[in-house]
């Protein structure tokens, strides 16, 4: 099903990037359709609220017990619960709940802070809390630290490791499909260059690699905050990272050998020729080592799960997730395939005007 | 393309009228002509393997000097002994090339035999001059810098053969597209350094589970690698030679 979802997203996105045509101008309708969509995957992706539920709190308690991680044990919750009873304290007062998810009874403490809030927000059937264990007290009774969102439509599962950044994903991810998925574009069309020597092909192929490039830089952007926030530094030498930086070093290669070719026909057949012999390395690079050696991303030797993605198991993701997942994945593709209609638009245009 | 439609017609060709000698015999005599060739001006001049040698020769020693005082680990050694074959292997092995294009040879040499001759033929000149070139590398290496042993002789040396073969089946290629650009002994360096890096990133592992002894078959992931991405190297290079060789 998740593979079903993945594979639906990425046709839509590759259909859309194919009509009317690569090279071709886009209808405006085309043009709307994109920007919803693209819209619905940056909305879809920073907007619902990451939330677990009332034993998420209680284990993540129990995960991090020293003071200095107390910060960490801070779980929103998605509060889905009916009142039973309200007490009042001295500090505030205490909601008597029972879940919705599995029917335990909760109790909330609000803080004197919080309850102008609440009274102000009465209608609402549904909260998202941002809740500490109370260890003091029993095992289900909880501290309310703040309100994190009212009455959500979704919210995302709280993916304790992860917490707020695993939005990265619908970012990231793309990021590098669209990288491998244009310096295989890319040889495509310097294998097409050489079989019929003509010059359009070259800077088809020049300007795939070139917006690779760019999204290969993103991908490493995005990758690397991500790391320092989860893995604690910017750049680890995990297999990815270095797969990655050495793709980086391809195009590199690939643009200095570029410049230094005078004769046009000449630089568009051997840039060709390396592009293809290049572009050998990236399934050593992106699929076997990453596999077989030892790293800190989903998936390496060393990892007991593989990655939220690629997981055989079907809850491993979200279907929420998957259904943005997937279209973040065709928009993406859809944005390449865009991008890259316009620079060879502009530069066979450009070519043409200085001849 | 138009290398591939000669060989073709040379085909049909010789399967026509001089069956006496199959095309295969055919191209492997002229591989072995356009090698012996190269060892021949090789040997006349002796420019490429003296320069790479007194590269090792200086490298290795700079680093047994610079390096006197330190306990030198396995880790370390791997990766010191795999950075020096491969810049090594950077200094001499475009010369194949380069020196057709500047002695103005290579012209003939085109029109004398097929391009896939030419490709084999410089192969295993290349071949031959890193297996020789490394194997100096890892004696002088082992002789300046004492303190290491190699724990798994065996597995030593076929990482050792992977190694030299995927360097020069990696650059081989690469030595004739810079032969027709400007600016070739930098850009030499820089096209195949990404090329030849995950042959390293296998080639360091498993050097260095040849210097700490490790048995033969738990290494075999990394050879596995090794060989399979020289076959893949070899095999495209053949594709592409063609397209590189004829203007």
């Amino acid at each position: 099903m998740k593979f079903l979802i993945i594979l639906c997203g990425v046709g839509f996105g590759l259909a859309m990037g194919l009509y009317p045509g690569i090279f071709k101008p886009r209808p405006q309708w085309w043009r709307l359709l994109f920007v919803v969509c693209f819209s619905a995957v940056i909305i879809g992706a920073l907007y619902p609220p990451a939330a677990g539920t009332f034993a998420d709190a209680v284990a993540m308690h129990r995960l991090y017990t020293a003071p200095e991680t107390a910060h960490l044990r801070l779980v929103p919750v998605h509060a889905k619960a009916e009142p039973t009873s309200m007490i009042e304290t001295a500090q505030g007062y205490t909601l008597q709940m029972q879940s919705v998810d599995d029917a335990r009874l909760v109790s909330v403490a609000f803080p004197a802070s919080l309850r102008t809030e609440l009274e102000r927000i009465r209608s609402a059937r549904s909260l998202v809390l941002v809740v500490e264990r109370d260890g003091s007290a029993n095992d289900m009774s909880f501290i309310a630290h703040s309100i994190a969102a009212v009455n959500p439509m979704l919210t995302y599962p709280f993916i304790p490791q992860l917490r707020e950044r695993a939005r990265n994903l619908y970012f990231h991810v793309p990021m590098s499909w669209v990288a491998v998925l244009a310096y295989c574009v890319a040889m495509i069309y310097g294998w097409k260059y050489l079989k019929t020597r003509n010059l359009d092909h070259d800077v088809r192929s020049s300007a795939a690699a070139g917006i690779g490039t760019m999204f290969a830089f993103l991908a490493t952007v995005t990758g690397a905050v991500w790391a320092r926030f989860d893995w604690g530094t910017y750049w680890n030498w995990d297999p990815r990272q270095t797969s990655i930086f050495i793709v980086f070093m391809i195009y590199g290669a690939y643009f200095a050998l570029r410049s230094a070719i005078d004769q046009d026909d000449r630089r568009a057949r051997l840039s060709a020729v390396y592009a293809i012999f290049a572009f050998i390395t990236v399934p050593f690079l992106f699929f076997v080592m990453p596999r077989l050696m030892d790293g800190l991303h989903p998936g390496s030797a060393g990892s007991a799960n593989a990655g939220p993605v690629i997981s055989p198991q079907a809850d491993a993701l979200h279907p929420l997730k998957q259904i943005i997942f997937a279209l973040s994945l065709g928009m993406f593709t859809a944005l390449f395939y865009w991008l890259l209609g316009l620079t060879v638009r502009v530069r066979l245009l450009a070519q043409r005007v200085s001849a | 393309m138009v290398g591939n439609r000669s060989v073709a017609t040379t085909l049909h060709h010789d399967a026509q009228s001089v069956s006496a000698m199959s095309f295969t015999t055919q191209l492997m005599r002229q591989c072995y002509a356009v090698a012996r060739k190269d060892f021949a001006s090789e040997w006349k001049t002796r420019f490429a393997i003296n320069a790479m040698l007194m590269f090792v020769l200086s490298t290795v020693t700079m680093i047994a000097i610079s390096t006197k005082e330190e306990r030198m680990t396995n880790g370390v050694a791997a990766a010191l002994l795999w950075v020096i074959l491969f810049f090594s292997a950077m200094t001499g092995l475009a010369k194949s090339f380069v020196s057709e294009e500047e002695r103005g040879t290579a012209l003939l040499l085109r029109l004398s035999t097929y391009s896939s001759a030419v490709y084999f033929g410089k192969l295993w000149f290349n071949i031959a001059l890193t297996t020789l070139l490394n194997a100096a590398s890892v004696l002088i290496f082992f002789f300046l810098i004492s303190d290491i042993t190699i724990g798994s002789p065996m597995l030593f040396a076929v990482v050792f053969l992977c190694g030299s073969v995927g360097t020069a089946s990696a650059t081989t290629l690469i030595a004739a597209i810079i032969a027709k650009a400007n600016a070739k002994g930098a850009l030499f360096a820089v096209l195949s350094f990404p090329v030849v890096l995950p042959l390293t990133m296998s080639g360091v592992e498993a050097l260095y589970q040849a210097l700490i002894g490790v048995a033969f078959a738990l290494a075999l992931d990394n050879v596995m690698i090794m060989v399979s991405y020289c076959v893949v190297l070899i095999t495209v290079s053949f594709l592409l030679f063609d397209a590189v060789w004829l203007d």
